[in-house]
């Protein structure tokens, strides 16, 4: 870790100071703010500058370092007396101010580009034709753009290796690096393991690792966009396809609840690579690498293809017809006797459409979508107050806030997004970090490596920290009124139950006592067996702080909060209405295993793999008189089904996700569906219309509509306002 | 006007690195003297002065001790370049090695004016010698009560550290010093107008002066006389003395404390003129600035206006003769190798650049120049020139332009005949540190 | 049937020569069945004129007498024209490796759409072609190829080249789905030396 990570607070990448000043570039008078680089003035008006290591969201410190952005510069005085610079300067790095005149189109400036061309070619190998990045390359369009016919240069070029593996996923090309340092900086100021460095130097320097350890940054795919050439590559894009054979289609990321804009790049129906989508209020323009490289399910040769129905103990392929008048006789059968559990990575089209079979045509209740431990009823007040509702704050503005507590989370893991979004806080904006948890990490990056008070507290005792900091922070706060009481004698001797020493608590209590602070828990919060005392807690920290509603407790599937939204609780209906209680997971799974149950739905979940009491899960699943799993692949639990129906990823469907802060985001439909799977939603509509529901459902946009009317808090949408980027479904009172 | 030595005035006494010889000899009465001083006194009598710093641009050095804040409220920090990597320049390494307290007694005085209380000696890691005996003198200062806290009952506090560098000539440069400095890679920074000045934001972004030892040294004696006593010296617009490093084919190399405005050719007569031969060739400021034919060296005096009129620079003083036996291509190829082993490599048409200038001046030098490579050259320099992140890139494109100037006609012989002008055909192999590994097959 | 076209009926026989007196008597008398023997000499006669100006050309032809601009195809043939552009065939190096890389430049630079190249990458245990990436399915559909060249112009290896092979036919479409095999030029290790495709005649 390289201290540079470790500074805080990049003037150029704060908010532009309110000032505006008066430029002239290229003839164009601008009114522009003061302080703002002149490579963005210039690209805001419309004029192009060309550049390679200029990134609006990696501090300029260090960059300037490719020199293509040279732009002529002249100053007036005050008197009217224009003096121009002798030398030409870097628009990416020059900040604008008063009476300054650019040039960016002179024939030095031209001949100064083409200079810069030459260089940067004369030891690239300019192997194109075999480049993963040919066809989109900067570096290709800006020779095309400004460069010159041919090189002068005819003595040998420099010569490495080809393809050395950075990392799992990331594969280096030094030959046609061209040094401009992004993938580095990325380290530094976006992810936080400063793991990439440049090495040697002159014209010897290579970016490498730290004795040449595996680059196992959690956001590594990145560098693989932002590098302007061919030198980072993707292990698994590699050599797959040219850019020109590509179709991409708008997608959002299944792979954490953060809700990552991503665009799906695929050719003749296999999903190449992920790129990230601009979303500057979610993602901006990063991905994590689960997200990145995580998505080869998607095209993977287990996938189902047609329904599967198990006779004498095996598995037959069979027919739609067969496969619904089978599931539809069953559930005519055991009438009420019926549930259905649904993972949070369902869409909230099948969601809404299944629990409406359930209710209305079978008249069960037996519904859950939550598989993980949980410390409360669904149908208890504070549960629909905290855990159901999502985030408090939207992820855009967790960078807003002085001081943001983080506790029993690794942030980095759990919300990757929410992890840069708080570290750009800390290191862009001047926030404070507090880290609360019981264990440090060995992640090459985490919360803790930033953060300005780690309490680090024994396992088990963080009803007590809570408790201790609650405290600490009311001595504090009193601590600045005229009547305060003496404080407590600070020292560093750690407590017995919690390991922590009150000098500790009181750094953290006093950075949380400047207001405006915001606090996101992780798992071990909402997962913990005394959760109202830690939510008590902690919303006492907010209160004391006027700082109520900054609690986020974050979900953790990429639609765990719509699949609640839709009504997949027992006893919670369609947008918190209240309804008939009903079974839960654990029950109903209780029930199947005492053969109570006559007919268990399992949409897009793994219960036997991912239920909290693993023993239950295989009992109640094994057990089922009629297991029906829609699913994918065969997991563990579709292998123990009855009725498998294939059911189709991201690519192959639209639909809508609810990410962890609200956003209500749309997948697009990339490909057709493999073999004859079905979308989950489709799969309800058919067999709901067998089983004679009344409203009928053929599109997509028939069931959001639906959504939209019935759903309280999704009245806003509907097919024609959701767009690309999404837009937040409105937390309805608590019902 | 000829040697004056101000700054050299106790060199050659014995044991005058001891800090009681040094007292003996009027050590530390400028410290004494400025104690009772008022920080802007001091400031006021180096504007007297006229210093220009010694390192090689000449900036005013006033205008840098009077940019940082007056007062103690956040720390400040008093840097001293001391890595001396300019080819020719050895000026740094005899005063640090022979009069190590008048660099103390310089930090000291700007620490004073500065409102600092710390100070660095950023040392090139090799000189070794020189650390040691800077070491000894620091450690006597304390002892003394020259340094550390309250110094002279003055309150003032102040501290001097030593940082050896690790072998760069880039970490010369005072950004990358910074950057070296705080642990990171010696890369260059941002500077004015794209970054505050250092005395504004330097190292750690806090208030930073940086200055030359010779500067240093200076400001000691100009605080212990007075600004208007080294006025008195020198030409209009360059005061007082400047410190040559005397080498190459003259009699009697060495460093020569002149006053400004010494013109060239009496420096050479009182370094014992040009052995072996007669004058070629001068470089008057290191082997970053242009090369002078001797009918220019006729005009040139050292100070900064004369030299800067003349097409050269008075640069750090690394003055250098060449006798008519000296083959200025292979001196060129010899140069260009020089930075584009130094090159940090942050910046395209630095690090591209320097290894292409070696590379035609290396193939020219071995024989195999071809027609229109004087022109290629000229026109790569031409690209480098104003274009890179620092002045590296500049001080590798000068002397090619200069020698290509003044001595074309060698460069045509080189490529016309395959061989060196002189008849000196020894060519030092060349070996680079380029992997041989090739991974496309031969087609 | 449209009204002015002439019905299969002899008796109404329609035709300018029918003006001619001569003509008219002599079709009417033989159609009526009452020919005379002079009429079937002056027939063979003619036949026999025609046919030996028919004789004296194959004739020529056989002994070679005159030049012939007809060939015996397919067992003669016809040499190309030297920039004909006709199948494509993937070429070789000296030493065996496969020029093509697998770029794909040949299909973005098809205007018809009908190349498909997937790549992959070479190893020391695997070395198809020089450097990292060869192709390892290379398909073109020749019932859509317009054989414009193209792809030979785009193609940075000169791996992809249209020669003179211009027999194309086949029985089904799906044979005119050419695979990397076919298109390969074949290799024969102990010559060293490509085999070409075009002087297999």
């Amino acid at each position: 870790m390289s201290d540079r990570s470790l500074t805080q607070t990049e003037v150029s990448l704060n908010p532009l100071s309110s000032e505006r000043v008066n430029i002239t570039i290229d003839g164009i008078s601008l009114s522009v703010p003061k302080g703002e680089n002149v490579i963005e003035a210039a690209l805001n008006a419309g004029i192009d500058i060309p550049y390679f290591c200029y990134h609006p969201r990696l501090s300029k410190g260090d960059a300037a370092n490719c020199r293509m952005c040279l732009v002529e510069v002249a100053s007036t005085a005050p008197d009217g007396s224009v003096r121009k610079m002798p030398k030409p300067q870097t628009a990416c790095t020059l900040p604008a101010a008063e009476g300054m005149i650019i040039d960016t189109n002179t024939e030095k400036i031209n001949k100064d580009r083409k200079g810069v061309l030459e260089f940067l070619l004369i030891n690239h190998p300019l192997d194109c034709p075999v480049c993963d990045r040919g066809g989109e390359c900067p570096l290709q369009n800006n020779t095309l753009y400004y460069g010159a016919s041919a090189s002068r240069f005819t003595e040998e070029k420099r010569h490495y290796p080809k393809a050395y593996p950075l990392s799992a996923q990331v594969v280096l090309d030094r030959e046609r690096c061209i040094q401009c340092a992004r993938c580095t900086r990325f380290t530094d100021d976006i992810s936080g393991d400063a793991q990439l460095g440049l090495l040697k130097r002159g014209s010897d320097v290579e970016v490498g690792t730290f004795a040449h350890t595996s680059f196992n940054s959690k956001f590594s795919g990145n560098v693989i966009e932002l590098c302007p050439v061919g030198a980072l590559t993707s292990r698994t894009y590699r050599f797959k396809s040219r850019p020109w054979d590509l179709m991409t289609q708008k997608s959002i990321c299944s792979k954490c609840s953060n809700g990552c804009n991503i665009k799906l790049d695929y050719r003749m129906d296999e999903v190449l690579r992920v790129n990230a989508r601009l979303n500057e209020d979610v993602n901006e323009e990063w991905t994590c690498d689960r997200g990145k490289f995580g998505h080869d399910y998607i095209s993977s040769p287990d996938r189902l293809k047609s329904p599967l129905m198990r006779k004498d103990g095996k598995f037959v392929e069979v027919s739609w017809h067969q496969a619904y008048s089978l599931l539809a006789d069953k559930l005519r059968a055991a009438g009420t006797n019926c549930g259905a559990i649904a993972g949070g990575r369902t869409t909230n089209e099948s969601v809404y459409l299944l629990q409406k079979l359930f209710r209305e045509i079978l008249g069960s209740n037996n519904l859950d979508c939550r598989l993980d431990s949980n410390p409360l009823p669904a149908s208890d007040p504070l549960f629909k107050k905290s855990l159901q509702t999502g985030m408090g704050n939207k992820i855009a503005d967790l960078e807003k806030m002085k001081t943001i507590m983080v506790i029993g989370s690794d942030l980095q893991d759990e919300q990757p997004i929410l992890f840069l979004r708080v570290r750009k806080a800390w290191r862009f904006k001047g926030a404070k970090v507090v880290y609360v948890s019981d264990h440090l990490t060995t992640d090459s990056t985490a919360v803790s490596d930033f953060a300005s008070v780690n309490l680090i507290y024994q396992p088990g005792s963080e009803i007590t920290v809570l408790k201790d900091l609650e405290n600490a922070l009311a001595r504090v706060l009193s601590a600045n009124t005229a009547d305060s009481e003496p404080p407590a004698q600070l020292n560093t001797q750690p407590s017995e139950a919690t390991g922590l020493s009150n000098n500790d608590i009181h750094l953290a209590a006093s950075l949380l006592a400047k207001g405006e602070i915001t606090i996101i828990a992780g798992k071990s919060v909402s997962q913990h067996s005394q959760y109202v005392e830690l939510y008590q807690s902690l919303t006492n920290l907010l209160a004391s702080t006027n700082s109520e509603g900054n609690l986020n407790i974050p979900v953790h599937e990429c639609n765990s909060l719509g699949t609640m939204d839709m009504g997949m609780l027992p006893g919670s209906g369609p947008g918190f209405t209240k309804c008939a209680g009903g079974m839960g997971t654990a029950e109903m799974l209780q029930a199947s295993a005492d053969g109570n149950l006559q007919v268990l739905w399992v949409m897009g979940a793994d219960p036997v793999q991912n239920f909290h009491n693993n023993e239950l899960a295989v009992r109640g699943i094994e057990n089922c008189p009629f297991l029906v799993v829609s699913e994918l692949t065969l997991t563990e639990t579709a292998k123990r089904a009855d009725l498998v129906l294939p059911a189709v990823s991201i690519a192959e469907q639209e639909g809508t996700f609810t990410s962890c802060e609200g956003r209500v985001q749309k997948l697009f439909k990339a490909f057709e569906p493999v073999g004859s799977s079905k979308p989950d939603w489709l799969i309800v509509a058919e067999l709901s219309a067998i089983l004679g529901a009344k409203n009928l459902y053929f599109t997509f946009n028939d069931v959001l509509q639906s959504i939209s009317k019935e759903v309280p808090g999704y009245e806003k949408i509907n097919p024609g306002t959701i767009g690309d980027q999404g837009i937040f479904r409105t937390v309805p009172a608590a019902g | 006007m000829a040697i004056l030595n101000l700054l050299f005035e106790h060199r050659d006494v014995e044991g005058i690195g001891n800090i009681d010889v040094w007292e003996a000899n009027g050590g530390y009465e400028g410290v004494r003297k400025a104690a009772a001083l008022e920080p802007q006194v001091i400031v006021d009598e180096i504007k007297t002065s006229g210093l220009r710093g010694r390192g090689g641009a000449g900036f005013p050095t006033w205008i840098k001790w009077n940019g940082l804040p007056k007062n103690y409220d956040a720390p400040h920090y008093v840097l001293c370049n001391a890595d001396e990597g300019e080819p020719g320049t050895f000026k740094d390494r005899e005063l640090i090695l022979k009069i190590p307290h008048l660099l103390i007694e310089g930090m000291i005085l700007a620490g004073f004016a500065t409102y600092s209380k710390v100070g660095y000696v950023y040392i090139r890691g090799e000189y070794v010698e020189p650390a040691w005996q800077l070491r000894k003198a620091i450690d006597q200062a304390y002892a003394k009560g020259y340094l550390g806290k309250n110094i002279l009952g003055t309150g003032r506090d102040f501290d001097i550290y030593i940082h050896m560098g690790a072998g760069s000539y880039e970490c010369g440069e005072e950004s990358a010093l910074m950057s070296s400095l705080m642990g990171e890679r010696g890369n260059p920074r941002l500077k004015f107008p794209h970054a505050p000045l250092p005395t504004v934001a330097g190292v750690w972004q806090a208030p930073t002066l940086i200055n030359n030892v010779e500067t240093y040294c200076a400001a000691a004696w100009i605080i212990k006389h007075s600004g208007e006593e080294y006025a008195k010296y020198g030409t209009e617009k360059s005061k007082g003395t400047k410190i040559m490093s005397v080498s190459g084919h003259v009699a009697r190399t060495g460093n020569y404390e002149i006053e400004m405005g010494t013109p060239l050719m009496e420096l050479l007569n009182m370094a014992g003129g040009v052995k072996d031969g007669v004058l070629k060739a001068v470089i008057p400021g290191g082997s970053s600035v242009q090369i002078m034919r001797p009918e220019q060296c006729e005009k040139i005096n050292l100070d900064y206006e004369s030299c800067g009129a003349n097409g050269t620079l008075l640069g750090s003083g690394g003055f250098m003769v060449f006798n008519d036996k000296t083959d200025i291509v292979q001196l060129m190829r010899r140069t260009s190798q020089f930075y584009m082993h130094e090159s940090c490599g942050k910046c395209t048409p630095c690090r591209e650049g320097t290894r292409w200038l070696f590379k035609i001046l290396d193939r020219i030098a071995s024989g195999n120049g071809q027609k229109g490579d004087v022109e290629l050259l000229l026109d790569v320099c031409s690209q480098i020139d104003g274009r890179s992140y620092c002045g590296l890139g500049d001080a590798a494109a000068w002397p090619i332009v200069g020698a290509i100037k003044a001595f074309r006609s060698e460069f045509d012989y080189w490529i016309e005949h395959k061989r060196s002008p002189i008849g000196n055909t020894f060519v030092p192999p060349v070996v680079e540190a380029v992997n041989p590994v090739l991974a496309l097959t031969s087609v | 049937m449209r009204d002015d076209e002439p019905t299969n009926n002899h008796s109404q026989i329609s035709h300018p020569l029918m003006n001619n007196p001569a003509v008219k008597d002599f079709l009417t008398r033989i159609t009526q069945g009452k020919g005379k023997a002079e009429d079937t000499a002056g027939s063979v006669k003619a036949l026999a004129t025609g046919f030996s100006i028919t004789f004296k050309h194959y004739l020529e032809q056989q002994l070679k007498l005159k030049p012939t601009n007809t060939i015996q195809y397919p067992e003669e043939r016809r040499e190309q024209f030297p920039r004909t552009r006709w199948r494509h065939v993937l070429t070789r190096y000296d030493n065996g490796l496969e020029k093509c890389i697998g770029c794909s430049l040949c299909a973005g630079a098809c205007p018809a759409r009908c190349i498909l190249v997937e790549a992959a990458e070479n190893s020391d245990e695997n070395r198809v072609s020089p450097g990292e990436r060869y192709a390892a399915k290379y398909e073109i559909n020749m019932l859509r190829c317009i054989f414009c060249g193209y792809c030979q112009d785009a193609c940075p290896t000169g791996a992809i080249v249209l020669r003179k092979d211009f027999e194309l036919a086949s029985f089904s479409r799906a044979d005119n789905l050419y695979t990397k095999e076919m298109l390969l030029e074949p290799y024969n290790a102990s010559s060293r030396v490509p085999i070409s495709v075009v002087d297999k005649q």
